[in-house]
């Protein structure tokens, strides 16, 4: 099934790549450097250090440029069969129209490189990136002992990322420690931006007129454990604060060592929230407007719980901490702080830098793209540019 | 010449011209039949020197190191005298020494010197045995639906904001579909409809969207599928961080109760 339908289907990518307009001077160089075993091709400029393994969808090995040293270590993503693939063609548009949107931030995972080979077998796309080690998931739930200095520095670390991102009236839309990759030397950079959306409105208005896609946001959301009550209880629109939710179980997780709400469905989790906030006050169910919203007040059959302060449970965290994690983690997402009002906190006066929290220069993300993606082609296309573009820009600052 | 450098010289001289065969065969005829004689097991000159060596060592003496000094660590610490026994501390939980690393001197702390991983890369504990992976598509799961397949308020309340609107959700390979209905051919429907062959997949896509827009509560309620219905050959990993952690943590998640409501 797959060969014949590849084969098709191929004949098209090559027809779509050759509609690729590359100039000469930036034309790839002839000569490559080849990886037979792993099937990977890469310009001749790079070498490859080691193979590192096999991710989704893709080959993953480390190069770096010919004679540098000491060598800057690369990833290089190898992506192929995705062509064919509506929801993967999407995710690898969505994800590196990202990437390249806030490349440059420091606490953002940067791409280097972007590349389409079309001549088998080597043929896919290849992602060059920074090579970080470690995601912040495996830091916290490891022995290493996190003194609270340590945890004001990966917070304010992420909020500036995430000032960044929200500047650019972007939604992440799924922090959590997995996604925050760590460098040996203690640097944080938020990535995956497989669920992240642009909100800014005139944007919104764009896409109405066109009528192509529908005006309101996605109802996928996030992982439950980090995922805010809003999205768990209500069915209105939602905005950046669900990010802020995230960070704030993030802090409260630095402490725990482990996840503080682990639901194990929607409900579940809305309990494990329950069990610590204590009941959401009646005036907040009936803005959740939902009938399950409703269901956990005060008049139905489920025990009413009350708050357990946060001082309770960390005891050894200072007041800053704890005030902050009560700052951020607020049943009512228009009480939580929003992402400069947490950088501004006490809690990270210590370690702050107010000159190094840029915000994104290029404006709001412009999202309009998506209702131009009305045909598999198109896609094919469209990603295509995307590298495309990215190689001008690139080739252009050099 | 005896028959070990004979046999030697022969193993040596497999590159020999055509014509010295026939003497090369006699040679190593003649070492087969001597081979048989249990004097003559060596077929080459073996080198014994670290023999030689050993033998030498093991004739020799070595004076047994005696140290009667007490280490000033054992006075200090202990304090005990040699022999006395007490109690076995079950709670000692000896020092680590990657605390020692990580909190370090106790010098003026600044970001730039807090964190020291580069020589203790060891102290992350879960390595990646997996694979290194990294994005697009770093993380791959089946994002979950913000209306539940059981929340038929919500699903009532989507259908008729969406009834207003006159909008729909949109089957998620509904390209795809229209892609491949334009590929399809008569061949392939007889291939189908006689030997259930689908060779495009197109007829399986067309069941499910038929499927997502016949039923509502499906199309409001399906999850973003990045795992579903994927070979394994294409998706080398399927990787569900959140199923990873659980198996940890859902054991400790007994020790936090409401009662102590502290976690160590």
């Amino acid at each position: 099934m797959d060969v014949c339908r590849a084969s098709r289907m191929n004949r098209m990518l090559t027809d779509n790549t050759r509609a690729l307009n590359v100039p000469p001077s930036l034309a790839p160089p002839q000569e490559r450097t080849i990886f037979a075993k792993e099937r990977i091709s890469i310009p001749g400029y790079y070498e490859i250090i080691q193979f590192l393994g096999k991710g989704a969808y893709g080959t993953v090995c480390s190069v770096k440029f010919k004679g540098q040293n000491p060598p800057a270590k690369i990833a290089v993503k190898k992506i192929s069969n995705i062509f064919n693939k509506e929801i993967l063609l999407k995710r690898a548009i969505r994800e590196l129209k990202f990437m390249n949107f806030f490349k440059g931030h420091k606490n953002i995972v940067n791409l280097i490189d972007l590349e389409i080979v079309s001549s088998s077998p080597y043929d896919g796309l290849y992602c060059y990136q920074e090579l970080i080690d470690y995601d912040l998931a495996k830091v916290i739930h490891s022995s290493v002992q996190l003194s609270e200095f340590h945890i004001k520095y990966f917070l304010y670390q992420i909020l500036c990322g995430l000032k960044y991102i929200h500047s650019a009236d972007v939604i992440h839309r799924d922090l959590k420690p997995g996604n925050i990759l760590c460098t040996l030397n203690g640097c944080l950079k938020i990535c995956d931006f497989g669920l992240a959306r642009g909100i800014h409105t005139e944007f919104f208005q764009c896409q109405t007129t066109n009528s192509a896609v529908q005006p309101h946001i996605t109802n996928y959301v996030a992982t439950r454990w980090y995922r805010a009550p809003e999205l768990l209880l209500s069915n209105q629109p939602y905005d950046k604060s669900i990010d802020i939710w995230a960070v704030g179980c993030i802090l409260a997780e630095f402490y725990a060592r482990k996840p503080v709400f682990m639901g194990r469905d929607s409900m579940h989790q809305v309990f494990e929230i329950i069990k610590v906030l204590g009941t959401p006050e009646k005036d907040l169910l009936i803005k959740f407007g939902t009938i399950k919203a409703w269901n956990l007040g005060k008049n139905s059959n489920n025990p009413v719980y009350k708050k357990i302060p946060w001082s309770n449970m960390f005891p050894f965290a200072s007041h800053e901490a704890i005030d902050l994690i009560e700052s951020l983690l607020h049943w009512d997402s228009t009480h939580r702080l929003n992402v400069e009002q947490a950088i501004s906190h006490p809690f990270l006066t210590d370690v702050r830098k107010p000159d190094d929290e840029p915000v994104c220069l290029q404006g709001p993300f412009d999202f309009t793209y998506e209702s131009e993606l009305s045909s598999m082609s198109k896609l094919r296309d469209h990603l295509i540019k995307e590298v495309d573009d990215f190689k001008t820009e690139l080739f252009s600052s050099l | 010449m005896n028959v070990g450098e004979k046999v030697q010289q022969d193993e040596n001289q497999t590159h020999l011209p055509l014509h010295k065969k026939s003497n090369n065969l006699f040679i190593k005829e003649k070492a087969v039949t001597e081979y048989n004689k249990p004097d003559n097991i060596r077929l080459r000159n073996l080198n014994f020197n670290h023999r030689k060596y050993l033998d030498d060592k093991k004739t020799k003496q070595f004076p047994v190191p005696v140290n009667f000094e007490k280490s000033t660590r054992c006075e200090v610490g202990i304090g005990l005298e040699p022999g006395e026994l007490t109690d076995v501390n079950l709670d000692y939980i000896p020092k680590s020494p990657s605390i020692e690393k990580i909190s370090g001197p106790n010098t003026t702390i600044t970001p730039k010197n807090i964190i020291h991983l580069q020589s203790d890369s060891d102290l992350v504990i879960e390595e990646c045995d997996r694979g290194y992976d990294c994005g697009p598509f770093y993380h791959l799961y089946n994002y979950e639906n913000r209306i539940e397949p059981d929340d038929y308020e919500a699903i009532i309340e989507a259908i008729i904001t969406d009834e207003i609107a006159g909008t729909y959700p949109m089957f998620e390979r509904e390209l795809e579909y229209q892609e491949l209905k334009g590929l399809v051919r008569k061949r392939d429907y007889i291939l189908y409809y006689l030997f259930s062959k689908d060779y495009l997949g197109f007829f399986q896509l067309k069941e499910e969207r038929t499927f997502f827009y016949t039923y509502p509560s499906i199309a409001y309620t399906s999850p973003l599928r990045y795992l579903d219905n994927v070979p394994e050959n294409d998706l080398f990993t399927e990787e569900n961080d959140e199923q990873l952690q659980s198996f940890d943590f859902e054991n400790m998640s007994s020790v936090r109760t409401l009662d102590s409501g502290v976690w160590r």
